[in-house]
């Protein structure tokens, strides 16, 4: 089961995957960034998303469809990443400073008993093995660790879709970084 | 240096005037103006011509109007204006100039 989420691009619905909405926001996003000191920046925006609806309303194959990542990869393809459109303006930092912080999740691929420790590994970038040994030792040593580790389990998301996943490594969500990994699971 | 950079670089010094002058010839949407673009391979991915076109009507180059399409949401249809077609002259002008330059230079050597 998939989360979906509908998004308004110039006047039509269109129902996308939680991994392609992801991508698609990220796409607008650098787009605004790298337009963002250009006279008339949202007419552009604006322009650009009436023709990514285009696109993906003719690759549409019945109503409601929903779209999934490659569907909204081989758009952004046609359209072209920002620095492809144009490399008049400032860009050239906009595409590598974007969104490489790590966020908590935890590693469902990875998990003793509910991915806590290898998602703080992700985190710190340390062994997850480290926290299960402090972990094991506080709750042997008046159990302490055990209640800690329970509110972490409620407390702290999966990583379920590949974009999350990305964020907990802490790499970028790139069209490039989601079909890396969607061609890893494969 | 690459090559296919040169060469993009060389597409889009004439980018600015293959647009005015498609639009010379009449009203174009923007579709129309990307299949020509992409047909001739000045354009390689489409977003390289929404930038232009903003640029350009800033400018006072082009204009455009909503025109009702038959399926979906009303699309821009842009015209030439009178600053445009000055401007293009200009630079046809100094494409055939360019052309005649870069003819004699090569023939020289």
């Amino acid at each position: 089961m998939k989360k979906t989420i509908s998004v308004n691009l110039n006047g039509s619905v269109f129902v996308l995957d939680e991994d392609a909405y992801q991508l698609l926001d990220n796409y607008i996003k650098q787009l605004n960034k790298h337009f963002a000191s250009e006279e008339g920046n949202q007419e552009i925006i604006a322009d650009i998303e009436s023709r990514i609806a285009e696109h993906l309303k003719s690759g549409l194959k019945v109503d409601n469809q929903v779209i999934n990542v490659d569907e909204v990869r081989r758009v952004i393809e046609i359209m072209g990443k920002p620095g492809d459109i144009d490399d008049t303006g400032v860009s050239q930092e906009t595409n590598t400073q974007y969104q490489s912080y790590r966020k908590m999740y935890r590693d469902l691929d990875d998990k003793i008993l509910g991915g806590v420790c290898s998602g703080m590994g992700h985190y710190w970038r340390v062994e997850p093995v480290l926290f299960r040994i402090i972990f094991a030792l506080t709750i042997l040593w008046g159990g302490l660790g055990f209640f800690i580790y329970l509110i972490l389990w409620i407390v702290v998301p999966a990583a379920t879709t590949t974009a999350q996943k990305l964020e907990m490594r802490g790499e970028p969500v790139t069209a490039e970084n989601i079909g890396k990994s969607f061609d890893k699971k494969n | 240096m690459e090559i296919e950079n040169a060469k993009a670089q060389m597409r889009k010094g004439v980018l600015e005037l293959c647009i005015l002058s498609v639009l010379s010839r009449g009203d174009a949407y923007a579709n129309d103006l990307i299949n020509k673009l992409k047909e001739s391979q000045m354009i390689v991915v489409e977003g390289t011509l929404y930038p232009l076109l903003t640029r350009q009507k800033n400018a006072g180059l082009l204009t455009y109007r909503w025109e009702e399409s038959p399926q979906g949401p009303p699309r821009k249809y842009y015209t030439i204006t009178e600053l445009g077609r000055t401007y293009l002259e200009d630079l046809l002008k100094s494409w055939d100039e360019l052309v005649e330059t870069v003819g004699s230079i090569r023939n020289n050597s």
